[in-house]
């Protein structure tokens, strides 16, 4: 087989141009990285992992993984990511057994953490402290105490498992974009949920 | 049915399956692994890419590729022709002149011949002597599919991303699907919609022949096909045409692969073969069958490596 000079443009050209849409996944990665399914905590493995199969999504049986977006990112798109506002984890484990390319893993909900949950500013009790402690009520773990009238979570219990997301009743009706809205409490994966601290966004 | 029918039946049933992992809890999956539990097939691609991106190999992807490469050679390359998306992208974007089009952008095979040629080399393809008759205008240098995925191997070693998926129109039909079951179910509102058609539409615009010149993942399927020897088309030429001097081609003009039944070692290689089943109902003799075994064996050009009486492109 011979190589022409046409072959040597069109491996050139194909390189370049997938060279091209990964950069741009680079540089448009953002740093808010959604909360991952079980054992997708390290998001560089996963993101190198993850075939977007959509199987993980497809067998919770709680509903709680949804799909990313192209807003954010192109790395992001269609990569699954936990959204607690429709249900918890339950650590199943459901959607490990089904990945094909091992991105999931089991995790001890006793040890390991999918995230952490923070207090946002749409937390009820900011405004009317004492109003509301579902959060603390429903925490399967005991990670929520209410210190002031105001919810605290214990981020060393939390294991990020979603069920307080699910129940709190901050901005569940009056939302327009379902699932995107911000509740009184929100799980994050532990480097973002910590930076929101540090910035003073969420306690 | 026409086959194209029959087709594009199948290839809404792929979209069918996927509505019933959004409505049901079946985890059945998507083009990019399908199955149940760890028995599932994988994307040869998407195999490739993850084990390049995470550099390592895991047992589910390895049963999954078994499995993909057993079905490979038993059944061809039929997902490029019975499963793939691609054909609803192409008859969307083509409109009713498609067929005439993919014709017109087909690489030629002018082997014309007079009566007693006609007659000559069926009596030679019956012999059971399969030779080169005349090159074909099959454009200069290799497939270019070989390019994009070599293309697809470096940008994915590099980035540690499967980089084809980002832009993989199998992939983006079925999200976009999700997508949309997800706006209606979930009230989530999402560029995406928006995003993922405009990229499938421009891939296909910008190229053509996207299947036949971009498609890392067809060319994957015929790498594999190339251990496939069932149901190979077969000629009967006691039926053909070609055998009472008629110089008829409409088999060769109707495959989409640009595969010469007569002529196989001047065409596009057998292995190519989607098993569309486009030449068994074009063919106006119907001498053309796919049978499980065929007994007039439509040789591939590794087939008959051993005696090659041309030099090899
Ligand atoms: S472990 Fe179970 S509940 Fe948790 S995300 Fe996976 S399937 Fe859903
Ligand atoms: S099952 Fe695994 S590969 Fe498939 S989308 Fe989920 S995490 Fe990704
Ligand atoms: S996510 Fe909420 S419910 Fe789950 S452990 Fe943490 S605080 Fe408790
Ligand atoms: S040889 Fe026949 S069945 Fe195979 S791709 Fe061509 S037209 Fe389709």
């Amino acid at each position: 087989m011979s190589l022409t000079r046409r072959d040597f443009l069109a491996a050139i050209g194909a390189t370049a141009a997938l060279c091209g849409v990964a950069g741009v996944g680079v540089l448009t990665r953002s740093e808010d990285v959604p909360v991952r399914p079980p054992g997708a905590q390290d998001e560089d493995g996963f993101l190198s992992a993850c075939i977007r199969c959509d199987r993980c999504r497809s067998i919770c049986p709680e509903s709680s993984i949804g799909v990313g977006h192209i807003e954010d990112g192109i790395f992001a798109a269609r990569l699954p990511a936990m959204v607690f506002h429709d249900g918890r984890c339950t650590f199943c484990n459901l959607c490990v057994g089904v990945c094909p390319t091992e991105a999931l893993h089991s995790i001890d909900p006793g040890q390991d953490k999918l995230g952490v949950a923070v207090i946002t500013s749409n937390c009820l009790t900011w405004d009317d402290p004492g109003s509301c402690a579902v959060c603390r009520d429903v925490c399967p773990y005991g990670a929520v105490t209410i210190v002031g009238g105001m919810p605290v979570v214990d981020r060393s219990i939390c294991n990020g498992c979603g069920e307080c997301v699910h129940l709190c009743p901050a901005l569940v009706y009056r939302s327009v974009s379902g699932d995107r809205s911000m509740r009184g409490v929100e799980v994050y994966p532990e480097s973002v949920a910590q930076r929101k601290v540090d910035d003073g966004e969420v306690r | 049915m026409k086959p194209s029918a029959q087709r594009m039946l199948a290839g809404a049933g792929v979209f069918v399956v996927v509505s019933l992992g959004l409505a049901f809890r079946t985890g059945l999956g998507t083009p990019a692994s399908f199955g149940l539990g760890v028995f599932a097939a994988i994307c040869p691609l998407a195999w490739i890419q993850e084990a390049l991106a995470s550099r390592s190999m895991t047992v589910p992807a390895l049963i999954g590729i078994t499995l993909v490469i057993a079905i490979t050679v038993v059944l061809g390359r039929v997902w490029c022709g019975w499963l793939c998306p691609a054909q609803f992208v192409r008859r969307f974007l083509g409109g009713r002149g498609q067929a005439a089009k993919d014709q017109a952008d087909k690489p030629t095979l002018d082997i014309s011949m007079d009566p007693e040629e006609v007659q000559a080399d069926v009596q030679r393809i019956v012999a059971g002597e399969r030779k080169r008759v005349r090159r074909a205008s099959i454009p200069e240098g290799s497939d270019s599919r070989y390019w994009v995925l070599l293309a697809v191997v470096i940008s994915t070693f590099i980035f540690g991303v499967p980089v084809f998926c980002l832009i993989c129109p199998i992939g983006l039909s079925v999200g976009l699907l999700i997508d949309l079951w997800r706006l209606i179910q979930y009230n989530e509102v999402t560029w995406t919609i928006l995003v993922f058609p405009a990229i499938i539409v421009l891939e296909f615009v910008i190229f053509r022949r996207w299947c036949h010149t971009i498609c890392p993942i067809g060319i994957l399927y015929g790498l594999i096909s190339r251990l496939n020897r069932t149901w190979r088309p077969q000629v009967d030429y006691r039926k053909c045409l070609r055998a009472t001097g008629i110089d008829c081609k409409e088999c060769v003009k109707s495959c989409p692969e640009g595969i010469d039944l007569h002529h196989p070692l001047d065409s596009a290689d057998i292995s190519v073969c989607t098993k569309c089943r486009e030449c068994v109902a074009v063919c106006p003799g119907s001498a053309v069958s796919i049978p499980f075994l065929a007994k007039e064996f439509t040789p591939s050009s590794s087939d008959l490596s051993s005696h090659q009486d041309q030099p090899r492109r």
